[in-house]
């Protein structure tokens, strides 16, 4: 019996493509991942597919980011001349970009396990999903999350300027 | 009684504790104020989380990707099944989504087509190559799964052109067929089975006779006034109505205008190809359809690119391939390297009624052609 695929596409692929995008701040980037992801699922159908398929993309994304090799295949498009991005008012623009570069930076300053399991948490995983995905201990989330959150708040409110903010 | 711990504390918000756990930490904040004030503090710092997160959140494509809506009870599902003996492929009985086209607002048709357009290459070799891409040619051919016959190359090339069935819709996969040499036939499912709609703009639906264009885009609506979605459903409705009885002499046509962009592969459902062939593709405006970009296949894109271009490709070896292709005045090219010995040439070339693709494999070519207004998506999966 195989794997349903569509099913599994349906499901999980659309949050999958979330948290890789807020990983790595490169929509493009998520969706490819996201598609060798499913692509290995195929391979070896999981049993419990979300922990699985978040546990392989996070994977593969650090394998990546350490293998230089896989930059070096290039799609090149000469010339496009059908897209139009949507619009919006440059000030809105501006004050959107800031404060995902804002946030990209607080989720920076986290050490790479508290970012994935608080990028989790946000997909709705529960603990134990979370703990399979990231092999830690069921135990350790909860204190986890609230180190990763405060830590990522503290940052973010800091980024701001910092003239309002008591330090303590 | 000791004061909660702020793991604790943060599983309550996230209800991750057990009912025993939950109830004594709940009668201890009942009682603590200090704890009760700091579970009001992690309840925020969960909600400022989840707010930011968002922050980082891209865009949506304007494609939605959802499932298909019904299946087809008149015609049987045909899936597409491509055969591969000795490096030769076969795909047989092409069939590609009209539904899920219809509702994403591309129109494009179903056919074989034998007075096919000139292919990129012509298919020479039946042996396996290890060590250049051979030219194997996919052919498609009308042929009755049921007899597994096998079709030899060459034969003209397909091309895929989709025509909207309208009335029910179909649902279908892409099925892998591979024969060994002992004839022992492996078929393996692999495809997305999804349908595509817009969220944002549609245009509403275009009447396009066979003979061509003029009707269509005096109808066609203007890109900067985009039509609902209650408006396009209404349209996909009008499509399906007109489609039903007898081979209908004009096909309704959903357009996308140029701006659209399509994220996601669309393909799924099944039509027998039509009789016709011809026609519907007459030069009309070239929807613009995104390339998918291989993992493993890095991009970049050169200064001209909107950066909210997407482009994705599946790994051709061992793993799924779709193939968007943009028609119009997009050139594009990819190449893997060695890691899975296969080459992805699109070209498409402004003003042309086609489309013209090309993938290549370790031991494989697949080429084809596009009506514009077309989508098409290939699932192949190859034994590694």
């Amino acid at each position: 019996m195989g794997l349903d695929l569509g099913e599994l596409f349906r499901e999980y692929h659309e949050s999958l493509v979330r948290m890789l995008t807020r990983r790595t701040g490169d929509r493009g980037r998520a969706e490819e991942l996201a598609q060798e992801t499913f692509a290995r699922a195929v391979a070896a159908p999981p049993t419990n597919p979300r922990p699985w398929l978040f546990a392989v993309a996070l994977n593969l994304l650090r394998e990546e980011g350490r293998n230089a090799a896989t930059r070096e295949r290039r799609l090149v498009l000469v010339k496009d001349e059908d897209h139009v991005a949507p619009y919006e008012q440059p000030d809105e623009a501006y004050e959107r970009e800031e404060t995902r570069l804002r946030v990209r930076a607080a989720l920076a300053q986290l050490s790479e396990r508290d970012r994935d399991v608080l990028l989790l948490q946000a997909e709705g995983f529960d603990y134990d999903e979370i703990a399979e995905a990231t092999g830690l201990a069921r135990g350790a989330i909860g204190t986890t999350l609230a180190r990763a959150r405060k830590r990522m708040l503290e940052v973010y409110t800091q980024g701001e300027g910092g003239s309002h903010v008591a330090r303590g | 009684m000791s004061h909660v711990d702020e793991g604790t504390l943060h599983a309550l918000v996230d209800n991750a504790l057990d009912a025993g756990e939950r109830s004594a930490v709940e009668a201890h904040l009942a009682s603590c104020g200090e704890c009760a004030r700091r579970f009001a503090e992690a309840t925020a710092m969960a909600r400022q989380i989840v707010t930011l997160l968002g922050a980082l959140d891209e865009p949506a494509p304007r494609v939605r990707i959802e499932p298909p809506a019904t299946v087809a009870p008149s015609r049987a599902a045909s899936p597409m099944v491509m055969t591969a003996r000795r490096g030769v492929f076969t795909l047989r009985r092409v069939a590609l989504a009209a539904s899920v086209l219809l509702v994403a607002g591309v129109s494009y048709e179903v056919g074989r087509d034998r007075e096919s357009a000139p292919v990129l290459e012509s298919a020479a070799k039946s042996a396996r190559l290890p060590d250049a891409p051979a030219s194997m040619r996919a052919v498609p051919s009308v042929v009755d799964a049921a007899t597994d016959s096998f079709v030899a190359a060459p034969a003209p090339a397909p091309t895929l052109r989709q025509r909207p069935r309208g009335g029910p819709r179909s649902d279908a996969e892409i099925v892998i067929v591979e024969r060994g040499d002992s004839g022992a036939t492996q078929r393996t499912p692999l495809g997305f089975r999804v349908a595509v709609s817009p969220v944002a703009a549609m245009p509403a639906a275009v009447p396009v006779t066979g003979a061509g264009q003029g009707a269509s885009q005096s109808q066609a609506a203007s890109p900067s006034q985009p039509p609902s979605l209650p408006q396009a459903q209404r349209a996909v409705e009008a499509a399906e109505r007109a489609q039903k009885g007898p081979p209908p002499a004009t096909t309704e046509r959903l357009r996308v205008p140029r701006e659209q962009a399509l994220d996601q592969v669309v393909v799924t459902g099944a039509s027998a190809p039509a009789a016709e062939t011809r026609g519907a593709a007459a030069s009309p405006k070239a929807t613009s359809f995104k390339a998918i970009a291989l993992p493993g296949y890095a991009m970049t894109e050169d200064s001209l690119v909107a950066p909210t271009t997407r482009r994705r490709y599946f790994s051709p070896t061992g793993t799924a391939l779709e193939l968007l292709v943009t028609p119009s005045t997009a050139v594009w090219k990819a190449s893997s390297g060695q890691r899975n010995g296969a080459e992805f040439v699109v070209t498409t070339e402004n003003g042309r009624s086609a489309v013209r693709w090309q993938a290549r494999g370790m031991d494989y070519v697949l080429e084809g052609l596009l009506a514009p207004d077309s989508l098409m998506k290939l699932a192949i999966k190859l034994k590694s």
